[in-house]
């Protein structure tokens, strides 16, 4: 390789480096690496976070804490996982602590963005209503009935322990397989597996009487 | 089957983790069922429901006030320098033990001196790779091609790190070598950032490769009596793990003298230590920058039946011994989970004065030894470099709360 190809390949990582790069230059001390990755993680972390605490001040504030202990303790990060699991393990940590320190409201719900009632309200990106209020969608009766349904949902989902609350947010919310989530929440696959089924066996139970037939 | 035993299995339907066979059965089942097929369809309407609510975006602010806070929890930034030095000392280190062992044979006679001296100025082979599992990190100008011979490897296509001084820098690079890190160390030890925030790479299990005027050929490779292949040792899994260095490699005992001036050029002071067990080296006292010396494993003394040394040698990184000492006390850093800035506060001054009774004792054994094995039995050497452990004195309850967030 020349040196030419060298610069060049040092001048296109320096246009999109991978989270691992970032992670690396994190760990040496470089904010701007991890805001790069604040950036490219905080929604689904932040979205994750709201899921298990039904409170955008909470996801907020647990987001924020997750990010800083991250940055700390990116030099023990081995990189066995991706910086994306790793700090989702943090997240439900955080979450899961300060829900037994108290630090956080309880855990009843604040459903600001199950209904998209507040959404756009100050401190909270306006893009946070859902997709059909913002632009077309539904006609208004059948946004009516979405937002009922889906704080219907959210209030089942809150109603489940925190651990089925959490795999099923990571499975059913984040999309991630049965592997990831063995690593984000510590315990092997097959646990995640039984564990997965019985947490939706369980929001299955709460809400097969309220939901009814899935509209068409 | 049993309605219970299909519907446990449903959750698993749904996400398609089931086997060929077990999917069959539960359709079949299912399919004679009406009261599974309800339970199915409930239970995959309640998987949509969960899976339609919204994706919230984080408050617009969020990034802005993390980053107000970073500077308050500064991970890496006191530790930096130290990492910087350890690696830099610990690839000077591999660096001259690779360029040694690769001088020595064709040149029995020369001094030690000698013998470690070309290694930083005439010899173009100069760089020395580490592997490790995972991603590989090469230097500029090095080849692709040589990269794969040297490490013997199908492409897989994974990521790649530059450690080129002198910053690091990272660089993709689109063919990787298979599940290997490779690490190009400069010769000038000074100019060496490894991604030392890396934790993986703290317990680098390396290999050395380098050869005179060039790459060393794979067949040198496999004569271990000469060869530069420090063969990579599993990571213990201790809570030294993350702060440790470890390079393992194997090398004729006679050169044990070469390679403890390689270490003094290197700017390491070799204090040696007796006792140790067969091959575990492990870190020793806390905090100060050290080298160890594992004895040799009776396996590999390939060429006599002797019983493996029972040296080890300790190298004390003299400037930092002394810095530590200014410092000093200081909690025991190695020990502290989410350790710190660097050695600076580290390394107790009690166990410098044993080591050095220690050494003496150590170096008789070791001529000992070295007198009765005329056979040239080979020794197997672990260098562990502990990473700057012990500068953050007592970490913060946050630091500890993010520590247990990562995976055990």
């Amino acid at each position: 390789m020349s040196e030419t190809r060298a610069d060049q390949r040092a001048n296109e990582s320096a246009v999109k480096r991978t989270d691992a790069e970032l992670s690396v230059a994190s760990g040496q001390g470089d904010p701007a690496a991890f805001g790069e990755l604040v950036l490219r993680h905080q929604d689904r972390a932040f979205n994750l976070a709201f899921r298990l605490t039904g409170s955008r001040e909470d996801a907020a504030d647990a987001v924020q804490e997750a990010f800083l202990k991250a940055y700390r303790g990116m030099p023990s990060f081995r990189g066995q996982s991706s910086f994306y699991t790793w700090l989702f393990r943090i997240v439900v940590n955080e979450v899961r602590s300060r829900r037994r320190s108290g630090s956080s409201r309880p855990s009843a719900f604040s459903l600001d963005a199950a209904g998209g009632r507040n959404a756009g309200r100050a401190g909270c990106d306006p893009v946070d209503a859902p997709a059909e209020l913002r632009s077309g969608g539904p006609d208004p009766s059948e946004q009516a009935s979405l937002a009922e349904r889906r704080q219907i949902v959210e209030e089942a989902l809150q109603s489940l322990e925190f651990d089925q609350r959490a795999i099923i947010a990571l499975r059913d919310i984040e999309g991630r397989d049965y592997a990831e989530i063995a690593e984000v929440l510590g315990c092997p696959q097959g646990t995640v597996k039984s564990r997965l089924h019985r947490a939706r066996m369980a929001l299955k139970d709460t809400l097969a009487p309220k939901l009814g037939p899935t509209p068409q | 089957m049993l309605c219970e035993k299909v519907i446990e299995q449903f959750s698993a339907y749904l996400d398609g983790q089931l086997t060929a066979a077990e999917r069959e059965a539960v359709r079949a089942h299912i399919a004679a069922c009406e009261r599974c097929r309800g339970e199915l369809e409930a239970l995959d309407r309640t998987v949509h429901a969960v899976a339609d609510l919204p994706r919230l975006r984080a408050p617009s602010d969020l990034r802005d006030q993390v980053m107000a806070k970073l500077d308050r929890v500064a991970p890496a930034e006191a530790r930096r320098p130290r990492w910087r030095m350890y690696w830099g000392a610990a690839a000077a280190v591999a660096f001259a033990v690779v360029i040694m062992l690769l001088t020595t044979p064709a040149a029995p006679h020369r001094t030690e001196h000698e013998a470690v001296a070309p290694a930083g100025k005439n010899v173009p082979g100069r760089e020395v790779a580490l592997p490790k599992r995972g991603d590989f990190a090469v230097s500029k100008g090095a080849d692709e091609k040589l990269l794969r011979k040297v490490a013997n490897a199908e492409p897989t296509g994974g990521t790649a790190h530059s450690l080129g001084a002198p910053q690091f820098q990272a660089t993709p690079i689109t063919t990787a070598l298979s599940g290997q890190v490779v690490v190009f160390l400069p010769v000038s030890s000074e100019q060496i950032v490894l991604p030392s925030a890396n934790p993986r790479a703290a317990y680098f299990n390396a290999v050395g490769v380098a050869a005179k005027g060039g790459w060393l050929p794979s067949e040198q490779q496999k004569r271990p009596a000469d060869s530069v292949l420090l063969n990579a040792g599993e990571a213990r899994q201790s809570a030294h793990q993350d702060r440790v260095l470890q390079l393992v490699f194997r090398m004729k005992r006679s050169q044990v003298p070469l390679l403890k001036s390689a270490l003094a050029a290197a700017g390491l002071q070799a204090a040696e230590e007796k006792g140790g067990r067969g091959g575990e080296a492990q870190p020793t006292d806390q905090g100060a920058p050290r080298l160890a010396f594992a004895p040799a494993r009776r396996d590999l003394n390939v060429a006599t039946n002797a019983a493996p040394t029972e040296t080890r040698l300790g190298l004390e990184d003299r400037s930092a011994t002394a810095t530590a000492a200014a410092n000093a006390p200081v909690p025991a850093a190695i020990k502290a989970p989410e350790g710190a800035a660097g050695a600076e506060v580290a390394g107790p001054q009690q166990p410098m004065a044993q080591k050095e009774a220690q050494a003496t004792e150590a170096t008789t054994l070791y001529q000992t030894r070295k007198a009765e094995a005329a056979e040239e039995p080979l020794v197997q050497v672990t260098l562990l470099f502990p990473l700057a452990e012990s500068a953050v004195p007592a970490a913060p309850p946050a630091a500890g709360a993010a520590n247990s967030a990562a995976p055990e």
